[in-house]
This record gives structure tokens, C-alpha cells and sequence, in this order.
């Protein structure tokens, strides 16, 4: 066990912090290793990203001390915090996408030659050493905007590592990375374990903190509730830290499907996917999984009107349609909740209240005008059945944390008064508590008889939660799985291999 | 489906006005021959640089001459007049066709129109300036290709074969005497300038400075920017009406703004205090309303000197010498025109028809 | 009180707070300015732009830019003086109206269907409808000698100017419309993402087109203030306008990236901005020097706006 044998490497005592005499950081306590895999996990507000700024010099502690190898540091500036070794690699990318890979790695201290221009061959030749000593097989002469997601990240740690960081701080790193390309990732991470850095690590994800982490710690509400060895714990432990309770379990297996809902035959959408068939039952889920790019949001957004199919049939409650447009498909009692809340679902500059009834604004109507007493009155019974926190329905969305906008744009859909409702990638982004309260949602809203598509890359949700699922590969349907063939490994050897 | 559209749009629009162009009107005045030659003979200046009707010769050849006039704009009549009075004159010699372009008040569109000019191989350029020291480049451009050159209205202090203009200076002072005497030497005056910045409310400005420093009695109250035009001269006059109840006369640099003036003035019922204007622009209009006597004088600055631009520049291409032509103190020579008497209530009568602009005057809202 | 309600109140209330902080200070330079005579002069004199930034804010709530109101309301003008006295107040004054609009159409057509991005297909409207008024007057005014279009721009109602009436009349309606219509909501959700409003079933592309027709027939009726008041129809009429009304809308907080603010911001940022003309006229400052003001007002206005956003 490294975490044992080797030296304290940065060690965090009584660290506190407040916004306005609002605390969102109590003597908070953290000893890394080096070596170790320090992974921190907590709902959205728990305090992680409050702790990782404070690490990374954004912010000054109001009180505790910071060691970095037996010496206290003093952080003023992230440039402080690089300077000492303490590199964070934030959630959003920041390298330069006209510049070279090299370029990127060097940029602010490249290389000279002796009349003082970039001296290229040696800024490429020490590029590709360091990339090859930690397995990242990208050209050092790459463009950084035509790489992709998960090689922008390598080349941001591969940086880090050029700064000589002793302590890398991944802020989520595999939000944004498919099952994959999570894979290379960690074979990095365990790299750079070898060779002795410290590596703390947040994610969404508990299960990858079994594959990886060699120590946890749960943050909630700003304080440390637990930390422990990750061989010593399971899951539940790691949730009831979080949450403070237990995440609730379903029984599955008891639904009762009616009729046919939504059949899709042969549904296609030139170079996108093609040849798509399956159909969805009133009180069903189906789940769509498959790698990221294989057209799930796609075939999803062609059902709806987003997208316009080049050939193919969609029957509604045996009605065949041709959807021009999403308000068609509403007018069918059809709702899409995206995947992409910034930029297809909020509206972030406007009320809670109109964000939620904006796709039905003619239920409030009344000779042409709105009554906003009928509207205020039904999102606040929606607010009370959604379990949404927030200060009041006229707040701005955007200040609403994550798995509370979600639950009102599935509000929004809701309002409709769907009979088929599909849900794009529902708890991406949401914190541990709301993401089972989305899944109580779904559960509700199937047992009324709504026919549930849902699209996830968390394999888990999909098992938990489908009682069919349609895997996809490549814009083609791979395979279609009952609740009872289904499983991880049946759903990533359709979704990944050949044949 | 939007390309259709504009397609039928633009059709729509410039089919019909292709349509009158086709019979033999004049690009942009909308007028034909026959009505710019009855306009020939009200043109003060026909006497300056006299030319026989008929076709013009260069070297005992009639071949064709084609004139280039560069304008600052037509986003204003007095502008169109002045073309008016160049198409007149080249009506009456059947060899010499003109090319117009629009400066659209842009330096630098009308340099390049200068250049384009020279492109079509114009015999001769008439230039009508936007702004004086920015074209030189573009005149100079002209006498190196070995042109005629001949600027009008205002000067560009480049080389040049003539320069013809009025003096805004001498008109202003013109007018600000005939206030001054009206006013009997003493009173309070407010002031609305053509566009600031611009020469001619620079040098109207300087005309009636000149005039006021004899007068130490005649008070300026305010002075606005009413930009030649009527829409803003109105909430000015209105704010002025309000800080002062002793206005004696507006002294205004265009006849639009002096309407903006007089409508504030009857909207504030103020039409009894008998606030005198004095004004310029010499259209038709503006003389009839100081022969009914809403204006006390009104700057002659007729916009009819482009016909005297193009028989000089015919003079130089048949070799005849340009009488009156004077070196001064700017490269190249200039002919100065005479001012032409501002016009007061007893003049009125001898010069209304000889103005610009044949629209009726805005009906006085004082005698409403 | 948090700092997030206090940027919420400031934006409903500073741009008031900031109207009625210089009238005081407007009161104390001038004792003319608090009189009822110069008060219902600044509320004629802002009229015309104050009727083009009503309909510019539609515009600009959807992200959108429109540069043509200028133009468009020199369209209009020209149209009332030249069918006026042929034809009478009835023919002109629709004519002159569905002029506007369909060059709002047009410009509707070309943003929404077209997908051209509004500063450039407006920017091309300002040019081609000034140059219809000039092909359509031949470049010189015609004058309105119409009596009763005369008294429609220079008379009062009930004591007050008719063109103010105008003006509060379209503000009173476009509040009602963006407050209580499905359209109005739509446009705020449309500004705000229109991606999303378009997934929620919104109809983008109609709404889009609307608005600038909207903006079209708000730019006749300030075209018809104009060609009332003044009795003269000019091709020029308007020129430049169009930056006026921005200014006033953006002094009225609104956001020009959409989704945020209201006429009745975009009314006071007039007012603000007129009545910072007036007391400048009033109390006799350089034409020259009352440009500085004007912008530097623009400028703090649009930053305390900006601060109190990110508090």
C-alpha cells in the first residue's frame, strides 16, 4: 500500500472558508501522499470545487495552513500555486486550439536559440520525450483545437507534468469522457502514480473511485463526513457519507407495459444512422446506450422533430407521423429533455417560472393574454411535486444548482402533458441526491403508464432503470437487450466490438 | 425562397424607374432636355465663360468629350440643382455626355469615384468636394493623368485647372448686416449652425462674427447644432424658447432649420414675440417665404455654378483661355464668382424663379 | 438583503433612480426645466426616438440588431408626404405603415429563414430602403401641406402633445405584449436561447419574422410623428436614428445579448437621455461639449448595468 509507505506530501490542516459570512468550507482536513490517488467526492455544494480553488491559490483560506512537503505554504495566486508543484487541471479545457501540441506545453517559456528566436526542434524533441515517457502517442506538431475531448486533456496533464508538478488535481476528469476513452485516462493516472506524484482526483462517478483511488474523502456541506482506505468501503458507505441518508432502491421488474407507444422502423438519417427499429410501450423504459458518437441523441432527436429523417417510419400510438418540428411532436404528447442543458435546454437569464412553462404557455391563455396567477399556481405545484430547491419560482435558472435545473426542464416537458418522454443523458451533471430523485421521478412517471426513452452513458442508470435496451454502434443497431440479458458486459461487448 | 424575394423587390422598384429613364430623362434630376433648357435661361451665371449652343469642337474635331462630375452627395436638392445646372448646359452641346457619381458624403468613396473617373478615360473632372484637404491625393491624381480639373463650391489646395465658388464669408456678412440693421444694433439672437465642423457653418459663423464684433448690443444667447436640416432644430428652438423670453431673431445657416425654428416657436405660442429669421440656402421656396415675410433675408448661395464648371472646362479642351481667371493664394487659378445680393422683401419678387428647387415653402404655422 | 436581490432591485429600480437624480440636478441648474411647458416639450421631443427604441427593444431582447429603423422611417415619411395631398390621411398613412412593414418583413424574412445575421441584413436594409426614398422623391422634400396631419403632430390631447400620446400608447401596448402574450414570452425565451425555445416548441423563425415587422411598423409610426411635426417629407429624414434608439435602450438595461429587459426601461433611458439634451439646450453648453456628455452618460450607464449584473 503506497498511501502507507512513502512520505506526507501535502498536507491541509483545519482549512475554513466563508463568502459573506456564509461557510462553505469547516476545518477541512486532507494528507496526500506520494504516490496515492486521493480521490474527494460530495454532492454539488458540498464544498469540492471551494477546496480545489483553495489548493490551486484561487482562493486564501480564512483560516487553517497548507504544507507542501513538511514546508507551509502561503498561496497567493494560481501562478503561486504552479510555482510550488500544485497544478489543477480544471473541467474546462484552456489550451490554445490554433497552437501546436508543443507549443501549448511550452507556451510562456519556450525554448531560445542563441539569437533569441523559438527554438522549435528543441521545444518538439523535449515534447516528445515527455509524451512518450507517459504512453501519449499525439504529434507534437498536432494542432490542440483537432484533437480530441480526452487527448486535450493528456496534453493539459502532460503540461502539468512539464511544470514539474509534484501534486496533479483532476477537477472531474471523466465528465466529459465516454467508457473508452476513461480507460486511457486511468492508465495516465496510474503513470504518474508510479512516478511519484501526488494525484487527487473528484468525480461524479463512485464507481471509478473503486477503480483508482487509493484513499477517499467525502465532503458534505462543507465538511469532512468521512475518509477512509477505498479497500475498506463500498458504495453505500461512499452515498450515505454524501447524502446523509440511503439512496433508494427500487424493485424492479414489476411493471405492468400497455400498448405499443412509439415504434420506430427503419428509421434513417443519412451519414448520421441508419436502419433504426425498436418499439416502446406505454409504462416501459427503453434505454438507448452505445459509446459516445454512436447517434443516440441523434435517433432521439429524430423521433422528436430536432432532426428530419431521410427515410424510415415513426408511428405514435400506431399513428404513422412525420414530425416537422418539436412542436408537432408535443402536440402528440411527445417530450425531449436534452442532454445538453446549457446550451438546448436552459434558458439562463430568465426566471425558473418561465423556463418551466414556456413549452405550453397556452394552458395559462385566455382571450390571447396570459394569466400569470394560473401560471404561478401551477409551477408551484410543480416545484412541490419535482421537490425543486430554490428561492422562488422568479429567481434566475442559472443560479439554480445543477440537478434542480434538470428537474425543471423536466418540469418543462412535463407541462406538456407527455405520453412518451424521452430523457437525454437525465442526471449528467447532477449531483449524487437530486440524480435519485430523478430516478424516483422516472419510476413515478412510468407506473402512470408513460412510455420512457432513455438515453445514458452511465451503463448503471440504463440497468437500473430500463426494462429493454436498444445498444447502438456506429449509427446502427447493434443489438437489443431484454432486462434480463442485460448487463455491463453485455451492453459494452455490443456497443464496442465488431460482429 | 429569399433570394426570389429580393429578386422581385428589386424589380419591382427599378423597372419603373428604368422605364422613365428611357425617355430621355436625366439621370438622378428626373428631368429631360427640354425642361433643363427652358431652366437654362433663369441661371444666374449663363454671362461667365459664354458658349454658343451647339456642338463643341476640339482641334476643328467634333468627336465625343465625356465629363466626369464628381458630387459630394445627392441626399440634398440644393446638391440635385446643382447638377441640374450641368445637365442644362450639356444639354445644349450634343457631343458631350456626362458620368455622374454620388461621393455619398464619404472622403473616401468619392477619392475612389475620382479614380474610377480616370478609369473611363473622362475627358475633363468636375469635383465638388466633400472635404477639402482629403482629396487632395484624388486631385492630384487628376492633373497627373493630364486632365482638366475644376472644383467647385469648395476649394481642394491642390493643383487644379480652376476653382469656382461663392464666399460663404461675404454672404454671411451680408446677412448679419441686414439683421444688425434690423435689430436696430442692439438685441438678443440665438444661433442654429449647419452641420458643426463642416466649412460653410464655419465660414457662415465667421461672416456673421465678423459682423457682431461692430455690434457689442447684439447678444448671443445659444447657439445649437441643427445640422442644415429641420428635425433637429426643433427641440433645440424649444429649449431655447424656454430658458429665454427675450429672443429678437434666429439666426440660422440653412432655410430648413428656420422652419424647424418657426414651427417650435408656434407650438410654444410664442409667435407674438415676433422673432425675426435670418437665414441662407436661396432656394425658390425660401424666397417666397421672405416675400410673405416669415424670413427677413435669406444667403443667395445658389447651387447653379456647375454649368459655368463645365464651359470652363470645354474652354480648356478647345485651348480658348479662361477670362477672369486669377492666380491666388492657392495652387492653381480661381474665378471668383459675384456675390449674388441677399435676398430681402424688396428683391424678393425679381428673384423668386431664379432659386433652386421648384417646392412650395412650408405653410408659416405663425399665420395658421 | 444578499447581493444577488439588491442587483435584481437595482435593475428595476437605478435606471429610475439614475431619471430622477438628474431631474433634481436638472432642477437646480435651470429654473425654467420644472415647469409644465418644458416638461411636455422633452416628452414631444423624445418621441420619435422613443417609439424607435420600443420597437428596437423587441429586436434587441431576441439578440437581434436592427439598423434599418432609421431608414425605415424615412421610407415611411416619404410615402405620407407624397400620397398625402392626393390622396388623403387614409390612403397615406397605411401606405406609409405597410411600407415599414414590409421592409420589416423583408428584414424578418432574410434573419430568420435566411439565417443572414441581423446587423448585416438590417445593415443592407438602411441602405436599400434610404435609397428607395431618394429614387421615390427624386432627393428633394416634399412638403405637407395636409391641415389636419399638421394638427395630428403639432396638437394636444387633453393637455398633452399628440405625438407623446403616440408614444405612450405603443409603450403601453408593447408592455402588454411582452408581459402578457405567449409572443412576448417567446421572445424573451427566444433571446435568451434559442436553441431552446426552439425545443420547447417555440416557433422561432415566425416569431423572429414578427418581431421585425414589429420593428417596422413601430418605425412608420415614428416616421409619421416626424412627417407631422416637421410638414415636410426629406429622404433624409431619420438618418442615423438608429444609433439613438439603441443607446436608449441599452441606457434602459437592456442586455444587448438578449433575454433580458423591458420597454419600460427602454421609455426611462429615453427620457434620461432627452432630458439630458434638454437641460444641456437649457442652460446654453457648446453644441461640441453636449456630445461628451451624451456619450460619457451612454458609457456609465452601460457600466453600472454591467457591474450590478456580475454582483
Amino acid at each position: 500500500m503506497p498511501a502507507d509507505s512513502s512520505r506526507l506530501l501535502l498536507d491541509a490542516r483545519g482549512l475554513t472558508m466563508a463568502f459573506d459570512g456564509n461557510v462553505v468550507l469547516k476545518d477541512v482536513n486532507l494528507a496526500l501522499r506520494a504516490g496515492e490517488v486521493h480521490a474527494i467526492v460530495g454532492e454539488n455544494g458540498a464544498g469540492k470545487s471551494t477546496l480545489i480553488k483553495t489548493l490551486g491559490g484561487v482562493y486564501r483560506p480564512g483560516s487553517g495552513r497548507l504544507f507542501l512537503d513538511g514546508q507551509e505554504m502561503k498561496l497567493r495566486s494560481p501562478a503561486d500555486a504552479i510555482g510550488s508543484g500544485l497544478v489543477v487541471i480544471h473541467q474546462e479545457l484552456s489550451l490554445a486550439p490554433h497552437l501546436s501540441v508543443a507549443e501549448n506545453i511550452f507556451l510562456g517559456h519556450y525554448p531560445k536559440t542563441s539569437i533569441g528566436l523559438v527554438d522549435r526542434r528543441r521545444m518538439h524533441g523535449e515534447t516528445r520525450a515527455l509524451l512518450s515517457r507517459l504512453n501519449i502517442g499525439i504529434d507534437p506538431r498536432a494542432l490542440a483545437g483537432d484533437l480530441s475531448i480526452a487527448q486535450q486533456q493528456m496534453i493539459e496533464i502532460a503540461k502539468a507534468i512539464s511544470y514539474k508538478a509534484r501534486v496533479l488535481i483532476l477537477d472531474e476528469p471523466t465528465a466529459v469522457l465516454d467508457e473508452s476513452m476513461v480507460g486511457t485516462l486511468f492508465d495516465l493516472v496510474a503513470k504518474l502514480k508510479a512516478e511519484g506524484l501526488g494525484i487527487i482526483f473528484i468525480s461524479h462517478h463512485l464507481e471509478e473511485i473503486f477503480r483508482i483511488a487509493d484513499t477517499v474523502t467525502v465532503l458534505r456541506d462543507g465538511r469532512r463526513t468521512g475518509v477512509s482506505p477505498v479497500a475498506e468501503i463500498d458504495q453505500s458507505w461512499l452515498v450515505s457519507k454524501m447524502i446523509g441518508r440511503d439512496f433508494p432502491e427500487f424493485s424492479a421488474g414489476t411493471r405492468r407495459t400497455g400498448e405499443p407507444a412509439l415504434e420506430v422502423k427503419g428509421l434513417t438519417l443519412n451519414g448520421v444512422f441508419e436502419d433504426i427499429t425498436f418499439t416502446a410501450h406505454r409504462g416501459e423504459v427503453v434505454g438507448l446506450a452505445g459509446l459516445v458518437g454512436a447517434g443516440r441523441t441523434e435517433v432521439a432527436q429524430a423521433i422528436c422533430g430536432v432532426r428530419h429523417p431521410t427515410s424510415g417510419e415513426i408511428r405514435i400510438f400506431g399513428r404513422k407521423t412525420r414530425l416537422r418540428n418539436p412542436k408537432m411532436a408535443m402536440r402528440l404528447a411527445m417530450a425531449y429533455v436534452s442532454e445538453d442543458r446549457k446550451t438546448l435546454g436552459l434558458l439562463p437569464n430568465r426566471p425558473v417560472r418561465e423556463n418551466a412553462t414556456i413549452s405550453k404557455l397556452s394552458r395559462f391563455r385566455c382571450f390571447g393574454f396570459l394569466r400569470l396567477g394560473k401560471e404561478r399556481a401551477f409551477v408551484a405545484d410543480m416545484i412541490r411535486r419535482l421537490d425543486i430547491r430554490l428561492a422562488g419560482m422568479d429567481v434566475e435558472i442559472r443560479t439554480l444548482s445543477g440537478g434542480n435545473q434538470q428537474k425543471v426542464l423536466i418540469g418543462r416537458a412535463l407541462a406538456v402533458d407527455p405520453q412518451i418522454l424521452i430523457f437525454d443523458e437525465p442526471t449528467r451533471g447532477v449531483d449524487i441526491g437530486a440524480k435519485g430523485e430523478i430516478y424516483e421521478i422516472i419510476e413515478e412517471l412510468v407506473a402512470s403508464g408513460i412510455c420512457v426513452i432513455l438515453i445514458s452513458s452511465e451503463l448503471e442508470e440504463i440497468l437500473r432503470l430500463s426494462d429493454k435496451i436498444v445498444v447502438l454502434r456506429r449509427g446502427r443497431l447493434a443489438k437489443t437487450l431484454t432486462r434480463h440479458e442485460a448487463s455491463e458486459s453485455t451492453i459494452m461487448q455490443a456497443a464496442a466490438l465488431a460482429g | 425562397m429569399l433570394n426570389r424575394l429580393l429578386l422581385t423587390l428589386t424589380v419591382a422598384v427599378f423597372v419603373p424607374t428604368a422605364a422613365t429613364y428611357a425617355q430621355d430623362k436625366q439621370p438622378i434630376s428626373g428631368k429631360t432636355c427640354d425642361e433643363l433648357l427652358a431652366q437654362y435661361k433663369q441661371l444666374p451665371f449663363t454671362n461667365i465663360l459664354p458658349l454658343d449652343e451647339g456642338p463643341v469642337a476640339i482641334g476643328g474635331e467634333e468627336k465625343k468629350i465625356t465629363i466626369g462630375f464628381s458630387q459630394t452627395a445627392f441626399n440634398h436638392p440644393w446638391r440635385v440643382s446643382m447638377l441640374e445646372s450641368l445637365q442644362a448646359e450639356a444639354c445644349r452641346h450634343p457631343n458631350v455626355s456626362l458620368v455622374v457619381l454620388d461621393g455619398n458624403v464619404d472622403v473616401a468613396k468619392q477619392s475612389n469615384d475620382v479614380r474610377d473617373l480616370l478609369v473611363r478615360g473622362v475627358d475633363a473632372v468636375l469635383l465638388s468636394p466633400v472635404e477639402s484637404a482629403a482629396l487632395v491625393p484624388a486631385a492630384r491624381a487628376v492633373t497627373d493623368a493630364g486632365i482638366p480639373l475644376i472644383v467647385m463650391d469648395r476649394d481642394v489646395p491642390a493643383e487644379k485647372t480652376l476653382f469656382i465658388g461663392q464666399s460663404n464669408i461675404t454672404m454671411a456678412e451680408q446677412v448679419a448686416e441686414k439683421m444688425a440693421e434690423d435689430l436696430g444694433g442692439k438685441g438678443n439672437i440665438v444661433v442654429l449652425t449647419g452641420l458643426k465642423g463642416s466649412s460653410p457653418a464655419v465660414d457662415r459663423n465667421k461672416g456673421m462674427e465678423n459682423v457682431l464684433a461692430k455690434y457689442p448690443d447684439i447678444k448671443v444667447l445659444a447657439v445649437g447644432d441643427a445640422q442644415w436640416i429641420r428635425e433637429p432644430a426643433v427641440p433645440l428652438m424649444e429649449d431655447f424658447l424656454t430658458a429665454h423670453s427675450d429672443i429678437d431673431a434666429v439666426f440660422s445657416h440653412a432655410e430648413e432649420s428656420s422652419w424647424g425654428a418657426q414651427l417650435a416657436i408656434a407650438r410654444a405660442n410664442r409667435c407674438g414675440d415676433g422673432i425675426r429669421h435670418y437665414t441662407f440656402d436661396g432656394s425658390n421656396a425660401g424666397f417666397k417665404a421672405v416675400k410673405a415675410g416669415t424670413f427677413r433675408a435669406d444667403g443667395n448661395y445658389t447651387p447653379f455654378i456647375a454649368d459655368i464648371g463645365l464651359r470652363a472646362a470645354l474652354y480648356k479642351l478647345s485651348g480658348k483661355d479662361i477670362p477672369g481667371a486669377e492666380s491666388y493664394d492657392m495652387p492653381g487659378s480661381r474665378l471668383l464668382l459675384p456675390d449674388s445680393p441677399t435676398v430681402v422683401a424688396a428683391n424678393a419678387d425679381e428673384w423668386i424663379g431664379r432659386g433652386w428647387g421648384d417646392f412650395e415653402p412650408t405653410p408659416d404655422p405663425c399665420k395658421k | 438583503m444578499n447581493r444577488a436581490s439588491f442587483a435584481k432591485i437595482w435593475r428595476r429600480v437605478g435606471v429610475f433612480a439614475a431619471l430622477i437624480l438628474l431631474i433634481v440636478v436638472a432642477s437646480f441648474l435651470s429654473d425654467r426645466f420644472l415647469t409644465v411647458p418644458n416638461l411636455l416639450n422633452i416628452l414631444r421631443q423624445v418621441a420619435i426616438v422613443g417609439i424607435l427604441a420600443i420597437g428596437m427593444t423587441f429586436v434587441i431582447l431576441t439578440k437581434g440588431i436592427d439598423l434599418s429603423v432609421g431608414s425605415l422611417l424615412g421610407l415611411s415619411v416619404v410615402f405620407y408626404a407624397g400620397l398625402l395631398d392626393d390622396h388623403g390621411m387614409v390612403v397615406a398613412i397605411p401606405l406609409g405603415l405597410s411600407a415599414a412593414m414590409l421592409a420589416g418583413l423583408v428584414n424578418g424574412i432574410g434573419v430568420a429563414w435566411a439565417r443572414i445575421p441581423p446587423f448585416i441584413m438590417t445593415l443592407g436594409m438602411l441602405s436599400f430602403a434610404r435609397g428607395i426614398a431618394f429614387i421615390y422623391t427624386g432627393g428633394t422634400p416634399i412638403p405637407i401641406l395636409n391641415e389636419s396631419f399638421y394638427r395630428l403632430g403639432n396638437g394636444y390631447v387633453a393637455g398633452i402633445p399628440i405625438p407623446s400620446l403616440i408614444l405612450l400608447a405603443v409603450l403601453a401596448v408593447s408592455a402588454v405584449v411582452l408581459s402578457l402574450t405567449a409572443f412576448g414570452r417567446s421572445v424573451y425565451g427566444i433571446g435568451s436561447n434559442e436553441e431552446a425555445a426552439r425545443l420547447s416548441g417555440v416557433p422561432v423563425k415566425f416569431y423572429t419574422i414578427l418581431v421585425y415587422v414589429i420593428s417596422g411598423l413601430v418605425s412608420g409610426l415614428a416616421g409619421l410623428v416626424y412627417a407631422s411635426q416637421l410638414s415636410i417629407g426629406t429622404p433624409i429624414a431619420g438618418q442615423g436614428y438608429e444609433l439613438d434608439a439603441i443607446a436608449a435602450v441599452v441606457v434602459g438595461g437592456t442586455s444587448l445579448f438578449g433575454g433580458k429587459g423591458t420597454v419600460a426601461g427602454t421609455f426611462i433611458g429615453t427620457l434620461i437621455i432627452g432630458v439630458l439634451a434638454n437641460i444641456l439646450n437649457l442652460t446654453g453648453v457648446d453644441p461640441y461639449v453636449q456630445q461628451l456628455f451624451k456619450g460619457a452618460l451612454i458609457v456609465t450607464a452601460v457600466y453600472i448595468m454591467s457591474r450590478t449584473d456580475r454582483a
